[in-house]
């Protein structure tokens, strides 16, 4: 018995081994006689060995492949195992077009050529394969190709004519190109530089077209250049192209799950690597990827032409990638007559650190030119001069390229101008450049009146994705940009795009560090000044209003900033005061850090709805008014939002004009002049506001979702849904826009779309924390009486409110409410009682923290009616109504107020008073189902009057 | 997000150098969890939940912990060694789930099959390659690791004679070998 396991004593494998090794290396016909002699008379090893050279002979690629690469091939293998027998499409008619021949079948889809019927010339009609139909991403992919290749229009590019389906198979027609690719051209040997410098032009003429339409290839490589017979370039496939988003860069895997498939399946091994091998450093690593590496690929095929190999090889995947990342190219390979300009820019081309490299393929066509037109062309008579040609030519080059950069920005700078600038790069603490970019955001809005913009990086851009920025924002100016630090200088780059993300200007500044404000300032007047924008008549000098002594404080500024922008938690609720107030200490009292304190106490304000903040925030804010003497209206708005918590209007809007004289397009300064006049009941300015807002940002979400807020406090359902179904389509992944909705369907007795649109909004809550949606919910299945639902979710909220230290009345009034509805239910007496010793407490806990509110001198008409409706259930009528009437005098059209009062009237027994504010309340809007649903109105429904009352508002309603 | 620095990776490897007790298991954790943290972020991505990233998200965690600029050349041979390790535990972890799942198996099973998905087809083909390599551990404990360097680790020859510390010549006998006998025992296996 033979078993494979038999290798024996250490001894005799030592000699197997040997007796094997040898005869590996032996010619088979020599192996025979060598066997006979070292095997001699041990038959069972040369058995052995004979079999073990019979193994190994019969399968000799066993395992050469890494496991990894292994696991590649059979997923690419299983895919095409499934590849069915091409389609008998020949000779077919597709709509327009006649399939002619295939040209190209690979994994996937098939390439036809194929005659236009109509117009009676060739074109290519492309197939995705048959099994990708029904798979999303593939037709995502040919719906992008198709998308981003219609929206160029180049020579150099090839046209697509028209997209359709036939059979359920969609398909793409694009131009036919003759000729072949640079690929096949290659295979034959490199070029010489005088055929591959016209290529290159056309190369990188279609690039910069294509980047001036913020789209980057992402895949340029030789077998994707066609060459026609007449020497004219061709850039195909825009398959895994991208739109550039607005950080000017695109966040997305180098190799996509596509190419790998498609390489797999169109080519043997070797060409796998052949993809890798055109890839930038960035892309290698998965970073985020812009026009810079089509630059670095661009760089790539341009060395393979000239040299006949590529500038980064190796024999597997890895030892390329890492070639890529750090090696440099061979540069002796290049040819010896080489233009000096060419391999200056091609040595750029190769910068590892993609800010190192150009960006400008326009650039890149200009220097080839130059070298190529009859002028300057590198003849042999010519060689000796051209040392002194070329410097002309260079400094050509530059005159060229300033007037160049000059016509572009002219023409690209959007005459209506609306900005957002993204955080800045760099910085050791990512918070700082949150800050920063506010920063700069408030110094641009203060230097120009031209200029309007949304909150940058705040907290109602925060749920977005980085690359819709310019299309959700509105904005049509993109600021970015990247410092970089020293111990006491900052160096700060930065760029202005337009919204395809093309630069329209970049420049440098730098400073002392400590000085990052006026650095700021700076940088805000060179843009204005650059985008030719009329400065205001009173240009601010916002940077010079704070000096601050190191750059570490200048840091800790910029970091408390970038707090307040965040979504409010404990530690962006707290960490901004901390450093704020420490930063006064040190630094002096200044209006800038004043404001921005006033700000940090606002928001702990909110977030923990204790009124002692709301004191301290009034304070910094007319503090930081009062340091800024000249120019009050810098720090107004921050003032009148102040005013807006507290409730007074008068002095809000006030403030809020004044900032708006300065800044008319200042969206904080708008918004909170809308709400100081809804405050003030001037419904109709509010709403013209808003309008004016959604008309400046008409794709920017927070203008839909106020307006949609305005017109539900107004009982305007229908007009509210409409435009949280705005802000759901703009900003499908945040929790915002759905509970929104819900609460409108809640008010149009739309129970199930409500609870449906609720648990989507709690599922969209990433930070965890969204007690709204949770108490909304309870409410609603309160009202259901499905009182066990309604308690898990009252329950869950004050958890999550406890959790983060926020306490809101609210809260604790939902449990009793629930508490007191289970007593009533309970036939048990112990529990029934239990149940109101838990509603009691919880009514007590609701009312101090209510009666807290109000003594600090909160006066929201919502606060004194809830607290007379909780005193009313807890039992203590007599108290409700010195807190009711003053109420129902502000406001006796809020529904709010009037359900209160209908509670607070039939629990003190004045069932007249009670029936009027029903009748107030179901003639005004309320929902008259939730009515009649409401556990708490029972004793209300078994009056004769009720029926009439809701009978006659249904219709005046109607 | 914190990812493993170099620096670690380079102390781990150290003290499991110098045999510190913990230390493989450690360095077999944040090779492993670096691999799943690069696999995460791609799958996060708009336009990924796919299958065919593997390649791409083993070179990139690969190349983040084996950056040859920070690691000298005796800390990247036993990376790439405890790597190659990690990369033949993977792939078996992912083959028995599946095959234990495929045959109403049980217990859940946490491992890459969370983050890629790897085809059926070389399960069984890994189970048994791996199988048959630990037998072979038994008889000639080298021969085994020079497969699972090179096989599973991806590792070059030279770069698996640096590795066991012998001669380029040997890794290369040991890997005909081995290849042999491996291919004569997956044959045997075939049979019932």
């Amino acid at each position: 018995m033979n078993s494979p396991a038999d290798l024996g004593t250490l001894d005799v494998r030592v000699t197997l081994d040997d007796i094997f090794q040898t005869v590996c290396d032996l010619p088979p016909d020599k192996r025979s006689a060598y066997l006979n002699e070292a095997c001699a008379g041990d038959e069972a090893m040369r058995r052995e060995v004979e079999e073990l050279i019979r193994y190994y002979e019969t399968n000799k690629t066993f395992l050469e492949k890494p496991a990894i690469q292994d696991v590649a091939q059979q997923m690419a293998e299983s895919g095409a195992m499934t590849t069915p027998t091409p389609e008998p499409l020949i000779g077919k008619v597709i709509g327009n077009y006649r399939i002619l021949s295939t040209i190209f079948a690979g994994g996937m889809g098939e390439v036809y050529l194929a005659r236009d019927l109509t117009l009676d010339v060739d074109v290519a009609v492309k197939f995705l394969r048959r099994e990708f139909n029904d798979d999303p991403e593939w037709q995502a992919r040919l719906e992008r190709e198709a998308r981003l290749q219609a929206g160029l229009n180049h020579p150099n590019i090839v046209g697509i004519h028209y997209k359709g389906e036939f059979d359920g198979r969609p398909f793409l027609v694009f131009e036919f190109v003759p000729g072949e690719t640079l690929k096949d051209k290659l295979d034959k040997g490199p070029l010489l530089i005088k055929e591959a410098l016209p290529l290159f032009s056309q190369l990188a003429e279609a690039l910069d077209h294509a980047h001036r339409n913020g789209i980057i290839h992402r895949d340029l490589k030789p077998s994707n250049l066609m060459v026609t017979p007449t020497g004219q370039l061709k850039v195909l496939d825009f398959g895994i192209a991208k739109k550039i988003s607005a950080d000017l860069t695109t966040i997305d895997l180098g190799i996509e799950a596509g190419e790998l498939t498609r390489d797999y399946g169109k080519t043997r091994k070797g060409e796998v690597m052949g993809t890798v091998a055109y890839m930038s450093p960035e892309q290698t690593r998965g970073e985020p990827l812009d026009v810079r590496t089509d630059v670095w690929s661009f760089g790539c095929v341009l060395y393979e032409s000239l040299v006949g190999k590529r500038p980064f090889g190796g024999i597997n995947t890895y030892d390329i990638l890492t070639s890529i990342r750090n090696d440099e190219p061979d540069w002796e390979a290049l040819p010896p007559q080489m233009p000096k300009p060419i391999s200056d820019m091609l040595r750029s081309y190769f910068e590892k650190k993609t800010q190192h490299r150009p960006r400008s393929m326009a650039e890149a066509k200009q220097a080839i030119d130059q070298i190529i037109s009859p002028d300057t062309a590198v003849s042999l008579r010519r060689q000796l001069i051209l040392g002194v040609a070329l410097a002309l030519v260079l400094v050509g080059m530059f005159a060229a390229g300033a007037w160049l950069r000059t016509w572009w920005i002219r023409s690209a700078i959007p005459a209506e101008k609306q900005f957002v600038v993204l955080p800045f790069k760099g910085f050791s603490d990512e918070q700082a450049g949150v800050g920063f970019a506010d920063e700069l955001r408030r110094s641009l809005l203060s230097v120009s009146d031209q200029l309007r913009a949304v909150p940058s990086a705040g907290r109602n851009l925060s749920a977005l994705d980085l690359s819709a920025i310019p299309g959700k924002s509105g904005a049509n100016l993109i600021v970015s940009g990247e410092v970089r630090q020293g111990s006491d200088q900052i160096r700060i780059r930065y760029r202005v795009s337009n919204s395809y993300l093309y630069d329209l200007l970049d420049g440098e500044i730098s400073g002392p560090a400590k000085n990052l404000a006026e650095l700021q300032s700076q940088i805000a007047e060179q843009v204005s000044q650059r985008l030719k924008l009329a400065t205001s008549a009173r240009a601010a000098s916002f940077g010079h209003q704070l000096r601050l002594g190191n750059a570490q404080a200048s840091e800790q500024y910029l970091i408390a900033i970038g707090e307040l922008q965040k979504d409010l938690n404990r530690e962006s609720v707290e960490k901004p005061i901390a450093i704020l107030t420490r930063l006064i200490e040190s630094e002096g009292d200044s209006a800038r850090l004043q404001s921005a304190l006033a700000r940090a106490y606002l928001n702990k304000y909110v977030f923990t709805q204790a009124p002692e903040w709301l004191d301290r925030a009034l304070q910094s804010a007319t503090q930081a008014v009062n340091l800024s003497p000249d120019q009050p209206d810098l720090y107004q708005v921050t003032r009148g939002l102040v005013y807006v918590e507290i409730g007074k209007h008068e002095e809000a809007l006030k403030d809020f004009e004044a900032a708006r004289a300065r800044s008319p397009r200042d969206w904080e300064a708008l918004n909170g002049s809308a709400l100081a006049h809804r405050l003030a009941r001037n419904f109709q300015q509010a709403e013209q506001i808003y309008v004016q807002m959604i008309q400046w940002w008409p794709n920017y979400w927070d203008g839909y979702n106020e307006l949609g807020d305005f017109y539900a406090e107004q009982g305007a359902y229908d007009k509210a849904i409409q435009n949280w179904q705005r802000v759901i389509t703009l900003l499908p992944d945040s929790p915002v826009g759905y509970a929104n909705l819900a609460l409108a369907y809640t008010q149009t007795d739309q129970q199930a779309k409500a609870i449906e649109n609720y648990l989507i909004a709690i599922s969209k809550d990433q930070t965890g924390d969204n007690f709204e949606s949770r108490t909304s919910l309870g409410v609603v299945y309160f009202e259901q009486q499905q009182y066990d639902l309604a308690l898990t979710y009252f329950q869950q909220a004050l958890d999550l409110g406890n959790k983060s230290g926020r306490q809101l009345p609210r809260m604790f009034s939902n449990l009793a409410d629930v508490y007191r509805q289970l007593a009533r239910t309970q036939t048990l007496p112990n529990l029934a009682d239990e149940y109101n010793r838990h509603a009691t407490e919880m009514y007590d806990n609701a009312i101090s923290l209510s009666q807290q509110k109000i003594a600090a001198g909160i006066r929201e008409v919502e606060a004194f009616a809830n607290l007379a409706e909780w005193l009313s259930k807890r039992g203590k009528t007599a108290e409700a109504s010195p807190y009711l009437e003053p109420a129902l005098r502000a406001d006796p059209q809020s529904l709010e107020v009037a359900y209160s009062a209908t509670i607070v009237y039939l629990l003190a027994g004045n069932t007249n008073k009670s029936l009027y504010w029903l009748e107030r309340m179901a003639c005004g809007g309320y929902g008259i189902a939730r009515l009649n649903r409401d556990p708490e109105l029972q004793a209300l429904r078994h009056d004769p009057r009720y029926e009439s009352i809701i009978t006659k508002c249904q219709l005046t309603n109607r | 997000m914190k990812s493993t620095s170099i620096k670690e990776v380079t102390q781990v490897l150290r003290a499991w150098m110098r045999g510190e007790e913990g230390a493989k298991e450690e360095l077999y954790q944040m090779v492993y969890d670096e691999l799943r943290r690069v696999a995460h972020r791609y799958m996060s991505r708009e336009n990924t939940g796919h299958t065919l990233q593997t390649t791409a998200l083993v070179n990139e965690a690969y190349l983040k912990l084996a950056d040859t600029n920070n690691l000298n050349w005796q800390d990247r041979a036993h990376f790439f060694a405890v790597s190659a390790n990690v990369m033949r535990h993977i792939l078996v972890d992912h083959a028995r789930a599946t095959h234990a799942l495929k045959s109403g198996g049980g217990a859940q099973h946490v491992g890459l099959e969370d983050i890629i998905e790897i085809p059926q087809a070389p399960n069984k083909d890994v189970l048994a390659l791996n199988d048959a390599l630990n037998k072979l551990a038994k008889v000639d404990d080298r021969k085994s690791k020079v497969v699972e360097l090179r096989y599973f680790g991806g590792l070059s020859v030279e770069e698996t004679a640096e590795v066991l510390k012998v001669s380029a010549d040997t890794v290369m006998r040991d890997w005909r070998l081995a290849k042999a006998w491996l291919l004569r025992e997956l044959q045997w296996r075939g049979q019932p």
